[in-house]
């Protein structure tokens, strides 16, 4: 039908239209944060090159850097850069941002859907079993791990867990990257604190289901209760959790710096709170940056995403006839 | 409204937890059998005593005394900063939802790019820019949470803006102030006791998360997530020295939790159990609170 492509064009044109002041204004705080830091950039590089701190080199220096401007220039200077994919150069290795960023992507991003998949794998029998026995013993014991996972600091969890799987029971590797065992406890970690308020969040999505007409329906003509759930209730109940995905995808990435220190995981976030410790603003500048971008978009993808499994929202927020 | 918190027992105990520790931040210094900060090598890591009720730390400090002061530095920073976020986030929302236009725009384009960056994540930037300390970790922990307030308290004004009684008193020529403070806050205060309630355990775990990061606090001060870095050595010789201010951590989020899942129960009962309420509730538990609260 022409219209239903057409509501779906203008609202991704409109929805694409929202992340441009979005992204103008996240380029504005990353670039004033190096505005904001104490310390002379050229003078931080000059020092590093072992150049001597002459006014003349320092001049050069600022020029070359697009530094000697007024504010506006200097932005506009640091975004063009910026576009052509120049993040500046750490002070303290003195590598670009982007190569030193991105060769520490993928173990954060191995670190971050190892985590998802552990919230997913945790959250799915907690959350069905806590509405298939609602008011029940399991029920309760979900509420309570949910309470728990939101209660306990990730990084005291990720140190329990190394000191019991890890070093009492030598099962697992305390820390480092490499292979599959190695991605267990990090992610598990990860994924725990989010995976128990999924659990509640699916469980209330499937109570609300199952007392619809169509599951009903199902059951009365006899369908089998693991069909009922799997074909019927499920999916429906499913929209809630993609809905909010999108906003725990903040806590996610958040939480993988915190477990990449906990486990000596050598991705980004271990790198920006190195770079913290070495007062290496341009790293620090760079992982805001792109940790913005990646749940900038991912939003996006999930808004899209339960439009298009919602009929319901796809059409406009008009109920389908 | 206390009756109906003090009947349901999960609410009683997060209240009872929340006492708990309250108490022990006030009476720290009449609790405490030593002085926390003070270093004696002679005295380290001693097993728990007449003298040291749970032992002693690596540096040979009293680690119940520390455990009791991590109480007082941990809720003195979290309180203040939960006033520094409703000062700033409540009159931006209320003026942005009152006043619409341009200021408005202004107002929520500002919020939109913070909600933009992952709350802990611009947190620690902006720490990193500032420089290690409880104070910048304050500065840092406002300056990202006080839009997720303004956001909600701004929905809320939107939504009850258009109610008959307030357009009556307008047209009472009742001055812009008095509506605001006479009809909408009292109908803004109960959603935001909730919020602020969960967002207290919040503020307690992003001052113990960035504090075991080395960026809060700094030795000697007692501070929980502080306290459970210097463990790390001895996690496998001594694990109290982490269990004891972790449990500490844990309970103190678990009281607010409950007390504000409590809360919620009686203010809004029908959101308890369904998916809005889970959603919602969700949402909060979450950074930059308010984004799903509108939908």
């Amino acid at each position: 039908m022409w219209y239903r492509g057409a509501f779906l064009s203008y609202y991704l044109l409109k929805r694409f239209a929202t992340l441009i002041p979005v992204m103008i204004g996240v380029s504005i705080i990353t670039f004033l944060l190096v505005e904001l830091a104490p310390g002379d950039p050229a003078e931080i590089i000059l020092a590093k090159r072992d150049i001597e701190l002459t006014p003349q080199a320092l001049e050069e220096a600022r020029r070359l850097m697009g530094l000697d401007g007024p504010l506006y220039e200097r932005y506009l200077h640091w975004l063009r850069r910026l576009l052509s994919g120049d993040l500046g150069v750490s002070y303290s290795s003195g590598e670009p941002v982007a190569r030193e960023i991105l060769s520490r992507l993928p173990a954060t991003l191995e670190l971050a859907a190892g985590g998802l998949l552990a919230m997913l794998l945790i959250a799915f029998p907690l959350g069905i079993a806590a509405a298939l026995y609602n008011r029940t013993f399991i029920d309760h014991f979900s509420r309570f791990t949910a309470l728990i996972g939101a209660s306990v600091p990730s990084f005291y969890l990720g140190l329990l867990l190394i000191s019991m799987l890890a070093v009492h029971l030598d099962w697992l590797p305390v820390m480092g990257r490499g292979t599959i065992r190695h991605l267990l406890l990090p992610s598990l970690t990860l994924g725990f604190g989010l995976a128990a308020t999924y659990a509640r969040l699916l469980r209330a999505g499937l109570l609300e289901v199952l007392q619809l007409e169509y599951v009903r329906a199902a059951r009365a003509r006899g369908v089998r209760e693991t069909l009922v759930i799997g074909r019927h209730a499920l999916k429906n109940a499913l929209i809630p959790l993609v809905t909010v995905f999108g906003l725990s995808l903040g806590n996610l990435l958040g939480g993988t710096m915190v477990v990449e220190q906990v486990f000596a995981w050598p991705g980004v976030g271990r790198l920006a709170v190195q770079a913290i410790f070495n007062r290496d603003i341009p790293i620090l500048q760079g992982y805001a940056l792109l940790m913005a971008v990646i749940y900038v978009l991912v939003n996006l993808a999930v808004d899209l995403s339960y439009r298009y499994l919602d009929p319901r929202i796809r059409l406009g927020g008009k109920e389908v006839g | 409204m206390f009756n109906k918190l003090v009947r349901d027992p999960a609410a009683l105990s997060g209240l009872l937890i929340i006492a708990l520790v309250l108490a022990a931040a006030i009476f720290a210094p009449l609790l405490a059998p030593h002085n926390p900060e003070p270093v004696s090598l002679t005295e380290r890591l001693l097993p728990p005593g007449a003298d040291y009720p749970l032992g002693t730390d690596a540096l040979g400090r009293c680690l119940y005394s520390r455990v009791l002061f991590g109480a007082r530095v941990t809720l003195q920073y979290a309180l203040s900063i939960l006033i520094v976020i409703l000062s700033i986030g409540v009159p931006a929302g209320l003026l942005a939802g009152y006043r619409g236009g341009l200021l408005d725009t202004a107002v929520m384009r500002m919020v939109d790019t913070i909600l933009a960056f992952p709350n802990l994540i611009l947190a620690l930037v902006l720490i990193g820019v500032l420089g290690p300390g409880l104070f910048n970790v304050m500065l840092a922990l406002a300056l990202v949470s006080w839009v997720g307030y303004a956001r909600v308290v701004r929905g809320m004004v939107l939504s009850i803006k258009e109610k008959e009684y307030i357009a009556a008193a307008r047209v009472c020529g009742t001055p812009d102030l008095k509506v605001v403070w006479r009809h909408i806050m009292p109908n803004v205060l109960p959603p935001l006791a909730v919020l602020a309630t969960l967002d207290l355990g919040k503020l307690v775990l992003s001052i113990a998360t960035l504090s075991f990061l080395g960026l809060g606090a700094q030795p000697p001060t007692p501070e929980w997530g502080a306290m459970i870095n210097d463990a790390r050595p001895y996690l496998q010789t001594v694990p109290r020295l982490m269990f004891v201010p972790g449990i500490a951590i844990a309970l103190t989020v678990l009281g607010f939790n409950l007390l504000g899942d409590g809360l919620r129960d009686i203010l809004d009962p029908r959101s308890s159990g369904s998916v809005e309420g889970e959603k919602r509730h969700f949402a909060w538990l979450l950074p930059g609170a308010g984004k799903a609260v509108e939908k």
